[in-house]
């Protein structure tokens, strides 16, 4: 800042900002990358003056000052320009001379980005990093009484069911009757949520599809990819490898005009299709794929002109009450694939999901319910509505389950829990704790790109652009520029590794409890948490 | 069962009474103790006392607490099992038993007793004989079944009967309504189970040894220890006794 400068309220220092850059002149070899590959343009060529005492030997010169100039890195302290802490710099600097740190008390940026009148928007996911997943343990060890399996050795059966199954009675009664029956997919528990295309860039959706696809084809393993609210490209809709995907119809319906006209020429049945009414990063808000993204590509699949901002309704439109907002549309959409394909809703976490289940329960054709909690990630929303919204996950699913219990109708139709599973890294033990908790299966996003694609977000606020298409890693970018830094191959790999290591990791959870036949849904004998209320609340096993 | 089922809640209210069964010619004791001292306590040893079918199992009590109702055999109209083992998968298949709205689906006081009454869900509910008892509790895998004749139905019923599948070691001995007896293995084969005899009288076991002492004048290349897809079982007029693999075609059903 000049000396003579005017201070506004949003002049901010860099010990305002959440993240300061710490940069070591010693090593910078000047070469510019780190300003060139920052994403937000958050560090610039900095012309600095220093002063030298020059001090000559003898006694007749007296020691002088001498002025220089010299050249570094500094960092703009506008808001709009604030770093956001992704490292790029640090990935691309030779010299390893730069990196961006985080404040050491509460920044005075989040005063200021709300500047425009618009409240801060971003990507990413509920800034809180704790949760009570992590915290729940498995406890019942088969110990002696029964001995514990194998888990490299044995045969396991974890596959999980999506789709309505019947009680035991109806069913063989329409077996034999020759009726029609809900249609029922036998497939992997853990389902790689809904990320659209659009959201992600061309070569994250490939990669993600190409992994899927080697699962199912070349490892037998039925893994499951949904696709979003953005279309399908074609040459997928109109592929066999459509039925490893399950297609979301939300309330834009965007892509929904060229995925009907495919229909005709399908040459097989989409795994499901599902109906997103909410998202746990944003509940109550509809999607948004801000203008930023939609270049000419995204806007064909969508069927919308390219340049404007997408934000789909926070409601269906026409649907005026629950009853005709899940009876029609499932109904509808199911008959488009001739009541061949499960179509089953996806909310938020939210307080009335019992109500959402209960009408569900009386809709022969709802396939599932999937639940999202409050620790869902989005490519934008407002920060206020991650930070703030929603509901957790695990008394949600709980809840639900356990009122399934009681209606005698427990995984008649199956609950998938969304939301923070594995975002401290343990994906099988999340996992695993919420289909003890009594989920049939789990969908992550998040997870799968940050460990299949290196996406740097996390919940201390870091990165988190998802939404002005700037991902440093190309995985939500719509520009060539960045989205060729990911090559669609390594993503397929590294989908490919983390199923495989997941699926090992969920047999170290069950094989020691004694369980391989079958997926332990509802198994809640088996977990227990060190906190007395969480544990009366779950209805789990107290443990200290 | 409806009278036991009364009897049992009087009992339960004064903790005076405790009812296993109210079957025509039905006997079953349960009594805790070293089971020599009890056996020689209440003379079972006495001539005057014979039976069709004895069952007797006598076990340590390993997950849940000492009960008397804990104790095997379990007894529903006229369908009883015992089990050498334990059922990991218990707690779910309880909360689906209990919420099927049947008076008789409730105790489980032990984990085996959903062995039981899996059995008689199936039996009488579904219309299905012992022969698809293991299908219900360890399906065949789909790889399995999409050789297997009858793999259309079979898929239908492990999908929708995905809740009575059972997880665990256990070896469940048992008895029908029309006094068929039988045996079946858990997927994996981890508890020890074998069947010998001669026509008229054929012994259920956990061990060899107890066959051995009980019927020592057997034929016993005919001794048969069932593995994880077979059903052995013996009809009532305990000529011979058969074994059904899971792979093999079934009866039809309906």
């Amino acid at each position: 800042m000049a000396t003579v400068g005017t201070i506004t309220p949003s002049t901010l220092s860099r010990k305002d900002l959440l993240w300061q850059i710490v940069w070591d002149k010693d090593r910078c070899a000047l070469c510019g990358r780190c300003t060139a590959a920052c994403p937000v343009h958050a560090i610039e060529l900095g012309v600095f003056r220093k002063r030298l005492v020059q001090v000559t030997p003898g006694v007749e010169t007296q020691p002088s000052n001498v002025y220089q100039v010299f050249y570094g890195i500094r960092q703009k302290t506008d808001p709009a320009y604030a770093c956001i802490g992704c490292g790029t710099c640090t990935l691309v600097c030779p010299n390893d001379c730069i990196m961006p740190v985080k404040n050491d008390e509460i920044d005075k940026l989040r005063f200021h980005i709300n500047r425009g009148e618009q409240p801060r928007r971003r990507g990413g996911r509920r800034n809180i990093p704790e949760g009570i997943l992590d915290r729940i343990k498995f406890v019942r060890i088969s110990m002696l009484t029964d001995p514990a399996l194998d888990a490299g050795r044995h045969e396991f059966e974890l596959r999980t069911l999506l789709g309505r199954v019947l009680p035991p009675e109806e069913a063989l009664r329409l077996y034999k009757e020759e009726e029609w029956t809900p249609p029922v997919r036998e497939i992997y528990p853990l389902i790689i949520g809904s990320m659209s295309f659009g959201a992600l860039s061309p070569n994250m959706w490939e990669g993600l599809i190409m992994g899927v696809t080697y699962l199912n084809e070349e490892l037998g393993m039925p893994v499951r990819m949904c696709t979003g609210e953005g279309g399908c490209p074609p040459r997928l809709l109109k592929s066999r490898f459509i039925k490893y995907v399950i297609l979301q119809i939300a309330s834009g319906y965007f892509g929904w005009d060229e995925i009907i006209r495919a229909i005709p020429e399908m040459k097989e049945d989409p795994c499901a299709v599902e109906i997103k009414y909410g998202q746990g990063a944003k509940p109550g808000d509809g999607g948004l794929l801000m203008w930023y993204k939609v270049n000419k590509l995204i806007a064909a699949i969508r069927g919308v002109p390219p340049g404007v901002s997408l934000p789909s309704p926070p409601t269906h439109q026409t649907l005026y009450s629950i009853e005709e907002a899940v009876a029609k549309m499932i109904q509808s959409v199911s008959m488009a694939w001739g009541f061949r394909v499960p179509v089953y809703p996806k909310i938020s976490g939210t307080s009335t999901a019992l109500a959402v289940l209960n009408n569900l329960t009386r809709n022969p054709y709802a396939a599932a319910l999937a639940i999202d909690g409050e620790d869902g990630g989005t490519g934008a929303a407002y920060n206020v509505s991650m930070d703030h919204m929603g509901h957790p996950i695990a008394s949600n699913i709980r809840d639900c389950y356990l009122n399934l219990v009681k209606v005698g109708k427990q995984n008649e139709i199956p609950l998938f829990a969304a939301g923070g599973i594995g975002k401290r890294g343990n994906l099988a033990a999340n996992a695993a704790a919420l289909i003890m908790l009594g989920a049939s299966g789990v969908q992550i996003g998040k997870y799968i790109m940050q460990a299949a694609a290196g996406c740097v977000g996390s919940e201390s606020d870091r990165c988190n652009i998802c939404n002005i298409g700037l991902c440093p890693k190309g995985i939500t970018s719509q520009d060539p520029r960045l989205y060729r830094r990911l090559d669609p191959e390594k993503v397929a790999e590294r989908v490919v590794d983390v199923f495989l290591s997941f699926d090992t990791e969920l047999k170290k959870i069950v094989a020691p409890l004694g369980r391989s036949t079958s997926l332990p849904i509802g198994m809640s004998d088996a977990i227990g948490i060190d906190d007395y209320h969480v544990a009366e609340r779950l209805q789990i096993k107290y443990v200290v | 069962m409806t009278i036991r089922l009364t009897l049992r809640q009087m009992g339960e209210e004064s903790g005076d009474m405790v009812v296993f069964s109210f079957w025509p010619d039905v006997i079953i004791i349960k009594e805790i103790g070293d089971p020599v001292d009890v056996a020689e306590y209440l003379h079972l040893d006495r001539k005057e006392l014979s039976a069709r079918i004895i069952m007797a199992q006598g076990r340590q009590n390993t997950n849940y607490a000492i009960n008397l109702y804990a104790c095997h055999p379990f007894f529903i109209q006229g369908i009883a099992t015992m089990t050498n083992g334990e059922n990991t998968a218990f707690v779910p298949i309880r909360e689906f038993l209990m919420s099927r709205g049947f008076p008789g689906y409730i105790g489980y006081q032990s984990d085996s007793e959903v062995f039981t009454h899996i059995l008689h869900y199936i039996n009488k509910k579904l219309g299905l004989g012992i022969e698809y008892y293991k299908h219900v509790i360890t399906p065949l895998q789909d790889e399995d079944l999409a050789h297997h004749p009858q793999g259309k139905f079979l898929k239908i019923l492990k999908e929708t009967c995905r809740r009575l599948i059972i997880d665990g070691p256990n070896c469940v001995i048992g008895v029908l309504p029309d006094k068929t007896m039988f045996m079946v293995q858990d997927r994996k084969k981890l508890r020890p189970g074998i069947v010998g005899g001669k026509e008229g009288v054929f012994v259920f076991s956990s061990e060899a040894c107890a066959l051995e002492a009980t019927l020592p004048d057997r034929d016993r290349t005919k001794d048969f220890q069932p593995m994880y897809l077979d059903t052995v079982v013996v009809p009532p007029d305990r000529k011979e006794m058969k074994i059904w693999r899971q792979s093999e075609p079934l009866p039809l059903p309906l």
